[in-house]
């Protein structure tokens, strides 16, 4: 069977003519300009001179290099696990209500976050958190507990920025997983109720399984973005205390922006461009294993 | 039996209840600072609800900054990163659905390594391509290179595959183009999934914050999120007046998003009931 | 009819001529100038504007600090600069060599009135690094003590001419805050989480001690840098200051009547002058120089001039060029009513005239111009530097009681000598 025939070809490629022009200009080239760029010394803006692997070493040398890596990969242990669970049980506890009206705002109120600017949200929850007048803090005096300066202490710091991340994101992982619930069909419920079986046991024999293609994708999906976090991060703590909080992306506006080394930025950005690959190549294939034991 | 699935409901349906409450404080939190005087913001005998209703802070940023023309900036833009991210999307999701052609695999290969590209860190090489197309402080410069939405493609390639194959091998035979199966057919059966992706993409794109700071050196072609952090404009104490910038920020797409957010329940439940 | 269209358009032509022979020369300005400074410079741009037929300018502001500074860097570089901005001359050693900042000659000065005269020696040293004029001086702006005169009063720290006395000197300072302590919680409002508020009092204090920054290319020699940083720990761990505080919130609890004193810079002088004129200050303020702890007198100072970004892709045109040295120079002479918005201005002839030494509160203040201290002249130092980064990350949180003195300024050293 001529499985290309002319007709289809022709069709495809104007179908995915634009997508790709667009790739190619606005994702491929910039990469392989970046990628250049890393071997070079040119500063922020213009050209420099070629010096091949010398800003990699210069990179595997970094102190603040590794911080930075520890404090990305900090952060996503605090966010895509939590994000992922946390996302799944608003799901549950959303789909169980019949009522349509109150599970649209229960489902408004977790999604609201989500739909604010990253710059809103800081703005916020900075107010929320301030020492002096943060209604957290007197949260906290009322329960005799210190006052906290959340963003100034190396223990909370982080923590903090992930809970807001959290905070801000989650929706859009409900939004995923009642999607996936709503696929269930409730004929299967329906027949473990017959068989006597509780809520645990639906969860664990039917819902779960079930609905692990949506949640290995949101762990995906969340390990990308997290990785990738840059945003809040400098908006609330801007790298500090004590570098705790810088992770690699800030480290690029640092080196590229503030100390207008454009080459040394490239370098970092491609070799975090690198670790996402890996990593989500692992976790997708570590999901895929898991699923098909199942 | 009965009974005790309805006392454990009803402490489920409270417990979501007061959960989603207690998420949503920090709005209103910062809605009832902004209604309140910026000295009663920092009285130490402070209240829950805002002792006097006053607008004061929110006529101050409307009168003092250029708010409204962000607004149309942050609209326009969202409008036609949207608008062009379906227009390139779903034809590529659909002819990586349904057709066969040569690089087809290369290209999905493709697709799916671009989520994990940190724009953030092209933004230098991105900033320079920009400015040589001369279209720094422009709408099409904030607009373009956010046209680009590998997940959109991989969301409407997944909706795509699961129509049944029997309409689209119809069509076929009767000699309709592939232009005409994707809009007679497969667009009308997902225009659930098509409203809740412009809605996300509409979000995103409005919330873009780093590629709008780093390329817009004009006050009036700031988006909203940018503007926010130009606004401390805001005099001597300040805490209600940013309050009420981060609610103006906010609330007419907060307001959009309740009204649409039927649409968007709806469509999802539309788009479950599409069996493969 | 014919008669009616030639009157038509004669009326046009003689409309459209006087239009045309006053082409508007529109100036893009940049600044980072928010909160009092940016309400009062609003009205400098505003009283230019309705002053010049021939010439507009069109200001944007940007954020203070590094982003402001990022942008003008890219901009220039691709040939999408302002023509005119502000910039921290402490900034001043960082930026000449990268060639951001267009030089002006000194016939280009003269054109507009400008000489090395008009200026405080020390500044317009500073506004010539690099061996020529990179930026008009604009003002000084410095630290000051901002009091509760009611409080102090009350603590026995108030002399009869109203002026704050038994604060000089470490002992009395610390003698002086142990009274506040029983009236209010917190005496002294700071921002103790803001590395940049940390820096300028900080460094005031090492000066105090005649210490030094950077001596040799080398940071902080000897042990004074510990002291320094001593000091503001003491004051942390006492409880007369509050731990990491943002900005905001310091001046809040001076303005509330939380605290007794506020350490800040003069840009603050219009917000309590503008919320005590509302009566929304529950209190009669003053403004003095900061106290004096040490031996030698000093006080952080930086100032603000008026540069042009140099851009080797699109130059400025002439006509340009001429608009902003106008500008340059109306604002020069015009800077006594930015002097309201708390700052000395750089105009020496406007400091020394009558109408500058009846001003209220400034002349309270007027003794800052002889023990000025500005950054140590170094790329690794001024606004938006490595430097400020460094306390952010290492002093701050020493302050806050999360490292010990010597701990933080070795982290201090090791992070600022490694990018000289």
């Amino acid at each position: 069977m001529n499985k290309y025939n002319k007709k289809s070809i022709i069709s495809s490629y104007l179908l995915i003519f634009p997508f790709v022009f667009f790739y190619f200009l606005f994702l491929l080239y910039p990469t392989i300009y970046t990628l250049i760029f890393s071997f070079t010394n040119s500063p922020l803006i213009g050209w420099g001179e070629w010096v091949g692997m010398e800003n990699y070493i210069k990179l595997w040398n970094d102190k603040l290099f590794w911080k930075s890596l520890k404090n990305t990969f900090v952060f996503v242990f605090w966010t895509v696990a939590p994000n992922t669970i946390i996302g799944l049980i608003c799901a549950l506890m959303i789909n169980r209500i019949k009522s349509y009206l109150l599970s649209g705002t229960l489902l408004a109120c977790f999604f609201l976050p989500h739909i604010l600017p990253v710059t809103v949200v800081t703005e916020i929850w900075g107010w929320m958190v301030s020492k002096q007048f943060g209604i957290i803090q007197e949260l906290l005096d009322f329960w005799g507990f210190k006052r906290i300066g959340f963003f100034s202490q190396k223990t909370w710091a982080m923590p903090m920025v992930a809970l807001i991340t959290i905070w801000w994101t989650v929706g859009f992982n409900i939004l995923l997983f009642i999607a996936g619930l709503k696929n269930i069909s409730p004929d299967l419920y329906e027949a473990s109720d017959i068989e006597g079986a509780n809520a645990f046991q639906q969860f664990r024999f039917i819902t779960w399984p079930l609905i692990w293609p949506i949640t290995a994708l949101v762990l995906t999906l969340q390990l990308i973005f997290q990785l990738k976090i840059f945003d809040q991060m400098y908006l609330l703590t801007g790298g500090g205390p004590f570098n705790s909080t810088i992770v690699v992306l800030q480290l690029v506006y640092k080196q590229g922006f503030q100390l207008n080394k454009g080459g040394y930025a490239s370098a970092i950005a491609m070799v975090l461009f690198a670790i996402i690959v890996i990593s989500s190549v692992f976790q997708y294939q570590l999901l895929r294993n898991k699923d098909e034991k199942q | 039996m009965k009974k005790n699935i309805t006392f454990s409901w009803i402490l489920l349906t409270l417990l979501s209840i007061v959960f989603a409450l207690i998420f949503i404080f920090p709005l209103y939190w910062a809605l009832a600072t902004s209604l309140k005087s910026e000295v009663e913001v920092i009285n130490p005998d402070w209240t829950i609800f805002p002792k006097s209703f006053n607008l004061d802070s929110y006529i101050d940023v409307i009168l003092r900054s250029q708010i409204t023309t962000w607004y149309v900036n942050s609209i326009m833009t969202s409008f036609g990163i949207t608008f062009l991210v379906i227009l390139i999307s779903m034809p590529c999701g659909y002819a990586l659905s349904q057709l066969n052609f040569p690089g087809r695999n290369i290209l999905l290969l493709a697709v799916l390594a671009s989520i994990m590209v940190p724009g953030t860190a092209l933004v230098i090489a991105l900033f320079i391509l920009i400015a040589d197309l001369n279209l720094i402080n422009t709408w099409s410069g904030i607009i373009l290179p956010q046209v680009l939405s590998p997940v959109c493609v991989i969301v409407y390639k997944q909706f795509f595959d699961q129509v049944p194959k029997e309409l689209r091998e119809a069509s076929v035979i009767d000699g309709a183009s592939e232009f005409q199966i994707l809009r007679k057919i497969y667009l009308p059966l997902n225009w659930g999934i098509t409203t809740a992706l412009a809605l996300v993409t509409f979000i995103a794109a409005w919330n873009n914050f780093f590629w709008p700071f780093i390329m817009t050196t004009q006050q009036s072609m700031f988006t909203v999120p940018v503007a926010i952090t130009s606004v401390d404009d805001a005099f001597g104490i300040f805490y209600a007046r940013e309050m009420a910038v981060a609610m103006l920020a906010a609330g007419p797409i907060a307001f959009l998003y309740i009204i649409f957010q039927k649409k968007v329940t709806q469509a999802i439940m539309m788009t479950s009931g599409i069996k493969g | 009819m014919n008669k009616k269209l030639l009157s038509i358009v004669t009326g046009l032509f003689l409309y459209l001529i006087p239009v045309s022979a006053f082409a508007v020369t529109e100036v893009i300005w940049w600044d980072f100038l928010g909160g009092g400074d940016g309400v009062r410079m609003k009205k400098l741009i505003e009283s230019f504007n309705s002053s010049h037929d021939d010439i507009q300018i069109n200001a944007t502001t940007l954020e203070w600090g590094v982003p402001f500074y990022v942008k003008v860097q890219t901009s220039a570089a691709i040939g999408e600069q302002p023509d005119m901005m502000t910039y921290h001359l402490s900034r001043f050693p960082l930026a000449v060599p990268t060639g951001v900042l267009r030089p002006i000659s000194k016939a280009e000065l003269a054109s507009v009135g400008i000489t090395k005269d008009r200026f405080f020696p020390a500044n317009w040293e500073a506004a010539n690094f690099g061996g020529a004029t990179h930026g008009v001086p604009l003002d000084i702006h410095a630290n000051v003590m901002y009091f509760n005169a009611e409080m102090l009063a009350e603590a026995g720290l108030l002399d009869s001419n109203g002026d704050p006395t038994l604060l000089d000197g470490i002992d009395n300072f610390m003698a002086g805050l142990a009274k506040l302590d029983t009236m209010v919680e917190y005496p002294i409002g700071f921002a103790s989480g803001n590395g940049g508020m940390i820096w300028r009092w900080w460094y005031s204090i090492l000066r105090m001690m005649d210490g030094e920054f950077i001596v040799d290319g080398k940071v902080c020699p000897g042990d004074k840098c510990e002291r320094a940083t001593q000091v503001l720990i003491d004051l942390v761990e006492k409880g007369y200051m509050p731990s990491e505080t943002d900005y905001g919130s310091a001046k809040a609890m001076f303005a509330s009547g939380q605290s007794a004193i506020h350490i800040n810079g003069v840009w603050e002088v219009p917000t309590f002058v503008d919320l005590r004129k509302n009566n929304e200050l529950g209190f009669k303020f003053g403004v003095r120089d900061m106290p004096q702890l040490f031996e030698k007198e000093a006080t952080w100072a930086d100032s603000h001039a008026f540069a042009i970004p140099h851009s080797d892709k699109k130059p400025i045109s002439d006509e340009k060029l001429k608009a902003v040295l106008t500008v340059m120079g109306w604002m020069s002479d015009n800077s006594l009513f930015w002097a309201s918005a708390g700052h000395i201005p750089a105009n020496k002839d406007i400091v020394e005239s009558v109408f500058y030494n009846n001003m209220e509160p400034n002349s309270d203040y007027a003794n800052i111009g002889n023990n000025m201290v500005t950054a140590p002249s170094s790329h690794v130092t001024g606004v938006a530097s490595p430097t400020y980064d460094a306390f952010q990350n290492f002093i701050m949180p020493a302050v806050n009681g999360q490292l010990s003195a010597e701990e933080a300024v070795q982290m201090v050293r090791d992070d600022v000598e490694s990018l000289m």
